[in-house]
């Protein structure tokens, strides 16, 4: 091929590319209500999948991403799937209910979302011993949407930790 | 006669085998898709849920009228309106009484409506919580106003839309538990994709007086903000901007509280930190106003334990709101803390 046809198709090609980064930096990042209700309904079900440890661990995996992560502890379908197997296998189940999480608040962003949500881990009464609180802290995510629904990108646990208190003034 | 009952049978035979392939088809077809506004007014129907069980208001009708005429609460049992109604009163019940803190609803189509799950824990807030005093908010940072009480857990939901809008077919309550195997209808529900029927209409403001389904999903983003906002600043630590920023510029927090730079202070004497977590709002229930909208959510400010402490409950009570729609979006425009306290209370108690 002579060198004025690699010109060509170079050029060719590098319209649609310099289109689609045009409209990928012209058009803020925008959500629909449907977007902001399936991404809702992602964190919740997130409660109910690491609760209930379901069989193989395939439903927890299943709301992330193929190439989805949390924290440093697993990326990919198959380490989260074992993620979730044996992360406390004693205290799970159907009716275990531990993980509360509410003040859900979502973003767009390019490439898809971003959100942040409240965790207070509770161990509820079993045999006569009180409810108390286990852990708390926030989550920090990312969401992309796949041909299958909005999935988890990524999902890191922060725990709760007071700052430092300001010099009296 | 022997052919015609041979034929006969046959003819049966074919009619049946043709109602089973109906009848399975018919099941295999998916529920129609639920649209957003559905899932907004569902969250709204269990949002009013804890305000008519905690309150009891009208004498415990206010909840019986969440279910349909012949609705069913399950464990403890109650079917029809009175019996429904009789669940809502008690000495507790009372129009600042905050118990019940619903979380992480899911929400799936049925061929009658729809079915779901939520998540409910319970608390018994402190009613004499005492004075401030001469100490600061971080000193009193792991006091201890209240507990959590045994009861707490899921509820599994039928929901069915009537023409007054969506009510509870049943609510049963199934209490934590821990081990059990692994249920099966669960997990299959957790990994179907979400259906939601949109319209274009899911997606603009509303014209004033009435709420399309985004102007509910951002006022409740809006709330949903103030745990963040108020205790992070969103993680950069400074809550003073943030905080300020969720209200229009003349907006009144607590009565006494107006406008940015007064607001920016207020968050400003509280305890904060970048990953620092503390009051949790659920519950949040949204009218349409002339003005724009009036809410209330319950809140629980939760210390949770530092260091290997305890966590420990500090606050209760629910917030009441007024919301504005501004050029940026919506915005709190006026904000009141009722404090939580168990049973009836004087009139003038509940309109601080």
């Amino acid at each position: 091929m002579s060198k004025s046809k690699y010109v060509i198709i170079a050029t060719l090609l590098a319209i649609p590319a310099g289109w689609a980064l045009r409209a990928q930096t012209s058009k803020p990042a925008t959500l629909t209500a449907a977007d902001y209700l399936e991404i809702q309904q992602l964190v919740a079900r997130y409660s109910y999948a690491v609760d209930m440890h379901g069989g193989d661990g395939s439903a927890y995996a299943a709301l992330f991403a193929p190439d989805g992560s949390f924290g440093t502890e697993a990326k990919g379908t198959a380490q989260l799937a074992e993620l979730a197997v044996k992360t406390n296998k004693d205290r799970s189940g159907p009716a275990f209910t531990r993980h509360f999480v509410t003040n859900v608040v979502i973003k767009p962003a390019s490439g898809g979302a971003t959100g942040r949500s409240y965790l207070v881990a509770l161990d509820i009464s079993e045999g006569g011993k009180p409810t108390t609180i286990l852990a708390g802290g926030h989550y920090d995510d990312v969401y992309v949407k796949t041909p299958q629904g909005w999935r988890i990108k990524s999902r890191t646990y922060v725990r709760s930790e007071i700052g430092p208190q300001p010099a009296a003034r | 006669m022997r052919p015609r009952t041979f034929f006969g049978m046959i003819a049966l035979a074919i009619v049946l085998i043709g109602l089973a392939v109906v009848g399975v088809v018919a099941q295999s077809k998916p529920a129609p898709a639920l649209t957003a506004m559905d899932y907004v007014q569902i969250r709204q129907l269990v949002s009013r849920y804890a305000y008519a069980l905690d309150t009891g208001g009208n004498n415990g009708y206010d909840f019986a009228d969440l279910f349909l005429p012949d609705g069913e609460f399950i464990d403890p049992n109650a079917k029809g309106r009175e019996q429904i109604a009789a669940l809502a009163r008690g000495s507790v019940q009372g129009p600042l009484n905050t118990i019940h803190y619903g979380m992480t609803l899911v929400l799936e189509p049925s061929p009658d409506g729809a079915i779901g799950r939520q998540y409910v824990t319970e608390f018994n807030f402190d009613d004499n919580v005492p004075p401030l005093g001469k100490r600061t908010q971080w000193e009193v940072v792991g006091d201890k106003r209240g507990d959590l009480r045994k009861d707490g857990g899921q509820y599994k939901d039928v929901f069915v839309k009537t023409a007054k809008g969506w009510r509870f077919k049943s609510r049963h309550v199934v209490r934590s538990k821990s081990g059990g195997g692994t249920d099966r209808e669960l997990m299959a529900f957790l990994k179907r994709p979400v259906r939601i029927k949109s319209e274009p209409s899911d997606n603009v403001t509303a014209p004033a007086g009435s709420l399309s389904a985004w102007d509910y999903l951002q006022i409740e983003q809006l709330v949903a903000s103030y745990g963040h906002a108020l205790d992070s600043g969103f993680g950069n630590g400074d809550n003073g901007d943030a905080y300020a920023g969720l209200y229009t510029k003349d907006g009144v927090a607590f009565t006494n509280t107006k406008g940015y730079d007064a607001l920016a202070a207020l968050a400003r004497e509280q305890p904060r930190g970048p990953n620092y977590v503390r009051h949790y709002l659920t519950n949040h229930v949204i009218e349409p106003s002339a003005e724009g909208a009036t809410g209330k959510a319950y809140l629980a400010v939760l210390d949770i334990g530092e260091g290997g402490k305890p966590g420990t409950v500090f606050l209760g009570g629910h917030y009441e709101d007024t919301y504005v729609r501004t050029a940026d979006g919506w915005r709190i425009k006026t904000r009141i803390l009722l404090p939580p306290k168990h049973g009836p209370q004087p009139v003038q108690a509940s309109v601080r």
